[in-house]
């Protein structure tokens, strides 16, 4: 099992994401639950508190250790990729969104520059269709 | 019928593999800078990037080394073509985006939209909040960071007063783009074809206040009509209950850095026989003080990382291949397609803005207004002004007309939001058609009378 796992969340994050975060997980593991914003301000951190305290409390009956870490910055992929580095996780938990047609060729999501960046193990989670 | 009246240094014209040759850069740096692709260097594990900051400059190096040591492609390319000097245009562009980072790290858009956008009891009220808050916002600052920071407060307020989003969403995406044709500094498109064609900062707004207002509110009115029905009577909860009063980051640097954005609007819209030095060195001078402040403060470096850099080699990469495509005879090709249309009448306008808006979708703003102002003689005034209007109203046609658009899509997603292309597409071509009709229009009758 993993030592430090960096869940990722945003407030499109499924239920799944955290439920398969919580299976790789044993009683050793800490889970920091990540989440980038462009400005921390007050608002912006009483408001990222409130949206994920689902997934603090989920992981928590689940007897996990786990606690939400707030980073600011304008670019979410490489401030992910730093705090993984930083912190040395060993596994990234995120959830992917398919995205189809001319956006999916023009725009890079954060699950696929992740895949190339990211100096440890990567479970990505789809939700199912 | 226009006169094509410019000059190209050719190419030898029978040299087709030659002429092709950065016809093909041009599109291939198009391509790489909306695909932004990954490679892995051989031999090692480093993987580069090939994002908007190395695209077109990669394309401009290849095209610099196989035209047989055309110094005067690079030449243009950084000193300047005509009126334009790039340098220049990317120095503005930086300086004013540190000074609009600057307001925005320091929560002042923050906390003027929540002052703003908290007051409304209905979903109208919320509307036209949204709509003044875009447009007043974006008049003098970055368009880009007024879109950044206005879908975060629009989510937070619409997810207190359950109320769906979508409608508030494209209203401020719309208005924002489109509004950024009122002044010099509201696009770095606007700054390029002003220099092209000679229009200095109270020119520019004697000519697009009007078409700006007047599309944009069409743009609103549109917008609300095809949402009217998701815009409730009354809020289910007082926007204003949703929270206590929220106090600035920074109150400070926020008033440090709106004095020194009052100033650069003040002293570029003072006659130049008053303030005898050149619009871009005004924000830079302005900045300095403003970064000592910030400085001392200790977010100097959180700002400087912000900045935009990438947008310096993108342009300049953009400005050589367009010299290069100027050499080869592609901008005098495409300036005898130009000269078809009428030179008198609506459609001398709304032809080429129409033109200016879809090749913004299809090849993004910045390379269309590089390739269309240098197709232009500077003497096509109403071109260019058509020229403008068309690359801030493009990017409300197809969401690829803009960085800043595909940006916005990828944080809707990040909000269980996500739009696709076609979705974008289906009211933003209304919403572009109705703007880009009226924006000419007037433009026109501005032509017949100023």
């Amino acid at each position: 099992m993993y030592h430090k796992m960096v869940l990722c969340v945003t407030e499109a994050t499924p239920e799944e994401v955290v439920r398969v975060a919580s299976k790789l997980c044993d009683k050793e593991t800490e889970v920091i639950v990540l989440h980038v914003v462009r400005v921390l301000t007050d608002l912006q951190r009483r408001e990222a508190e409130e949206k994920f305290a689902w997934v603090i409390e989920t992981l928590k009956k689940e007897g996990i250790r786990a606690r939400l870490e707030l980073v600011e910055s304008a670019d979410p992929k490489s401030a992910i990729v730093s705090f993984v580095r930083e912190n040395s996780a060993d596994v990234v938990v995120t959830g992917t969104i398919q995205k189809k047609g001319i956006l999916a060729l023009v725009s890079e999501s954060i699950s696929d520059y992740l895949i190339k960046h990211v100096p440890c193990t990567l479970v990505l989670v789809k939700r199912p269709d | 019928m226009h006169a094509c009246a410019r000059q190209e240094t050719g190419l030898n014209g029978g040299e087709r593999p030659a002429r092709f040759f950065p016809l093909l850069l041009f599109i291939l740096a198009i391509f790489l800078t909306f695909i932004h692709p990954h490679f892995r260097v051989p031999f090692t594990s480093k993987i580069i990037h090939i994002d908007l900051g190395v695209a077109t400059l990669i394309c401009a190096s290849i095209l610099l080394i196989f035209s047989g040591n055309r110094i005067d492609l690079l030449q243009g390319g950084i000193v300047g073509i005509e009126n334009l000097r790039p340098y220049s245009v990317i120095v503005l562009v930086l300086s004013l985006s540190f000074i609009c980072l600057t307001l925005e790290y320091a929560g002042f858009f923050e906390f003027v939209a929540l002052k703003f956008l908290s007051s409304a009891g209905t979903g109208r009220k919320l509307f036209l909040n949204v709509f003044l808050l875009s447009y007043i916002l974006t008049l003098f600052t970055n368009n880009d960071i007024v879109i950044l920071t206005l879908t975060f407060i629009i989510f937070h307020i619409c997810r207190h007063a359950k109320l769906n989003p979508m409608p508030y969403l494209f209203l401020q995406f719309f208005v924002t783009n489109i509004a950024g044709m009122t002044l010099y500094i509201g696009n770095p498109t606007n700054i390029i074809v002003a220099d092209f064609a000679g229009i200095d900062f109270v020119k520019f707004a004697k000519w697009m206040v009007l078409p700006s207002l007047v599309s944009t509110l069409a743009c609103a009115g549109v917008v609300y009509l095809i949402f009217r029905r998701q815009i409730p009577e009354r809020l289910e909860t007082q926007a204003q209950e949703m929270h206590d009063v929220e106090t600035m980051r920074d109150r400070g640097a926020a008033a440090v850095a709106l004095i020194c954005l009052s100033l650069t609007v003040l002293l570029m819209s003072l006659p130049k026989t008053v303030v005898r030095i050149p619009n871009w060195v005004i924000p830079l001078i302005l900045a300095l003080p403003l970064a000592v402040y910030i400085a001392s403060r200790g977010f100097l470096l959180k700002i400087v990382q912000r900045i935009p850099w990438k947008i310096a080699p993108f342009l300049l990469g953009l400005f050589i291949l367009v010299e290069g495509l100027a050499a080869s005879g592609w901008t005098g090709m495409f300036s005898s397609v130009l000269s078809g249309i009428p030179d008198s009448g609506p459609m001398s306008v709304l032809l080429p803005c129409l033109m200016a808006s879809w090749f913004s979708g299809f090849m993004n703003n910045h390379p269309m207004t590089v390739f269309f102002s240098r197709s232009l003689p500077s003497s096509w005034r109403g071109m260019f002004l058509a020229i403008i209007a068309g690359s801030n109203i493009g990017p409300t046609t197809m969401i690829t007309g803009s960085l800043a658009g595909i940006m916005w899509s990828e944080i809707l997603a990040q909000h269980g939001r996500a739009i696709s292309f076609s979705e974008f597409s289906k009211y933003g071509i209304i919403v572009s058609t109705v703007a880009i009709i009226l924006a000419s229009f007037i433009i026109w009758l501005e032509l017949g009378m100023l």
